[in-house]
């Protein structure tokens, strides 16, 4: 039967961390006091006991929160060369007359008739969409060393922190549990319909990417960047007739791209000069 | 002809429901996993947002008359990598998995009807109904237009009706009697003021909580008695109709309108008549 490429090439920026403690958590689960990762489905797999081959069952999680720490930083590398961006929020006070809009950014959107900012352009606002996607494969935690999974699945390190709040006489009265993961884990940003001095920007900010999840002034959230890779990535899904029905196959081809990491950085720093100038 | 396609959704999907449509065609959940979303915004002092969403496998359905509509369709489907809300954080994430082609005999065969007890509001009655349910039906909207011991008139005015008869049998809709025609209409009343009556907020006029400007009880009355003969138009205008919305059903429950009383108690008649459960005495006297 005849195989049909159904989508287009994308542009992917790959990138590979480390994090010694990271809480990106969601929130408690109802009549629980531990707060938890944004569960997914379960996942099968098999692995090897001696010769016998066993099914599994294991909980995925999902990595919360990357693109707006990704975001922060990006606000932060921005502000750093001079330039005014949006902010995330949209109110300039609170209603105690709190200021919320720091110096050197404006409100979220306000650019968007007249001269957009770059941070405008690259995440967009309420009513326009964003150019880009960031998504990471759901996380795992599987001790079996044979085990063979059919998707794309990332094994950590995930537990439970329990913590005290109150005690006495060293009996907890008040206590709570946070959820953690620790280990090497990779995310992706789809940067396909980004200009070079965009995505130049979005690398330069990856680069000096630090921050995941809350508590990160006690020391939780911790990120070390190692690697990050520019790919180019054609997807197949070729549907596979069998009689009445077809069977959706799904088949990913990858190219690594070094120049035009070199390229977009140097049409960002263009870009940096310019706005100097102007201003 | 049926195209079936069959997907996972890796990531949650927010939605408030487990039906919903991706490039028009219905898509339900076969087994929904339920999930809260919840978002912070670390630079404002305020509770984060919690979005209901959904995960796991779903099944689509599209009906086709030609191979080449098929194949078009099934294209545009894989293209999707996602979809919904928050898609460029990650979420509504799809993996295709099989796909099926049902010829539409089958699949009609295999369909089972649905008997649920939910009332659905029409935009007009059906055509096929016996005189005995359009009486029926007739009484159930006329009802609250009539003098009674226990109340006046929900419009004030009481419009003179040329079946006298008809008139005294309305009149007694609150009474005791042995006629099966007020008893049936009695249960399908109940029920209508249960499903309406939840909120106690007493008003001493017959405007409810959203009314806005005054209504002319008399024009209102006339267009009434026009329409009166006719079941299908009587049901189209008090569809329609504004001036009723802003008429509270009772006083003690300022927020409900009589415009919904009215077509609850229709529309329960139908469903029940459609799905064989009214009482067969009724028919056949």
């Amino acid at each position: 039967m005849k195989v049909i490429e159904l989508i287009n090439p994308s542009k992917i920026l790959r990138v590979y961390c480390y994090t010694p403690i990271s809480k990106p958590l969601n929130g408690s689960i109802p009549r629980s006091n531990t707060s938890h990762f944004l569960r997914l489905c379960p996942v099968e797999y098999t692995y090897k006991n001696g010769k016998e081959e066993k099914i599994a069952k294991t909980e995925t999680y999902l990595i919360k929160g990357i693109r707006g720490a990704v975001r922060h930083q990006v606000m932060k590398l921005c502000h750093s060369h001079g330039l005014e961006v949006c902010h995330t929020s949209d109110k300039e006070t609170d209603k105690h007359g709190n200021q919320l809009l720091p110096k050197g950014f404006h409100l979220i959107g306000s650019c968007k008739n007249t001269d957009e900012c770059i941070i405008h352009q690259v995440f967009g606002s309420k009513r326009s969409t964003s150019l880009i996607s960031v998504y990471a494969d759901p996380i795992t935690s599987i001790n079996h060393a044979t085990a063979r999974i059919s998707q794309n699945l990332q094994n950590v390190q995930i537990a439970t922190e329990h913590r005290m709040v109150q005690s006495y006489d060293g009996n907890s009265i008040q206590d709570f549990g946070e959820r953690y993961f620790s280990g090497e884990f990779y995310f992706e940003i789809d940067v396909t319909q980004c200009e070079k001095s965009q995505l130049g920007m979005l690398i330069e900010a990856i680069m000096n990417l630090h921050k995941l999840g809350g508590g990160f002034n006690s020391g939780y959230g911790h990120i070390r960047i190692q690697k990050f890779q520019l790919l180019y990535r054609s997807i197949a899904r070729n549907p596979e007739w069998d009689g009445d029905g077809f069977i959706v196959k799904e088949t990913v081809k990858e190219k690594v791209r070094k120049k035009e990491v070199l390229t977009s950085l140097k049409s960002w720093k263009e870009y940096l000069k310019e706005s100097s100038k102007c201003n | 002809m049926q195209l079936i396609l069959h997907g996972k959704f890796i990531t949650p999907l927010i939605t408030k429901r487990t039906t919903f449509k991706i490039k028009g065609c219905n898509t339900k959940f076969s087994q929904p996993r339920r999930r809260i979303y919840s978002k912070i915004h670390s630079t404002k002092p305020m509770f984060p947002y919690a979005l209901i969403c959904y995960l796991g496998e779903f099944e689509l359905s599209y009906s086709y008359s030609s191979k080449n509509r098929a194949n078009k369709k099934i294209h545009e489907l894989l293209r999707i990598k996602s979809i919904g809300r928050y898609s460029s954080e990650g979420l509504g994430k799809i993996q295709w998995i099989k796909g099926e082609l049902h010829p539409s005999s089958t699949r009609s065969e295999n369909k089972k009807q649905r008997n649920s007890r939910r009332v659905r509001i029409r935009k007009g009655l059906p055509h096929n109904l016996p005189t005995k349910i359009q009486q029926l039906i007739r009484y159930a909207l006329l009802h609250d237009f009539v003098h009674t011991p226990r109340h006046k008139s929900k419009i004030y005015i009481e419009p003179l009706f040329d079946d006298g008869e008809f008139i005294t049998l309305l009149r007694q809709h609150h009474d005791n009697s042995n006629n099966v025609l007020i008893q049936t209409f009695q249960k399908y009343d109940r029920i209508a003021a249960s499903i309406t009556r939840k909120i106690r907020s007493p008003r001493t006029t017959r405007y409810n909580w959203y009314s806005t400007q005054n209504i002319d009880f008399i024009e209102l009355c006339r267009n009434i008695k026009e329409v009166v003969p006719n079941i299908w138009k009587l049901y189209k205008y008090i569809y329609e109709s504004k001036a009723l919305t802003c008429i509270s059903e009772a006083l003690e429950y300022g927020h409900t309108s009589l415009r919904n009383h009215l077509l609850i108690i229709a529309n329960l008649i139908v469903q029940d008549f459609q799905q064989n459960r009214i009482e067969v005495n009724l028919c056949s006297e």
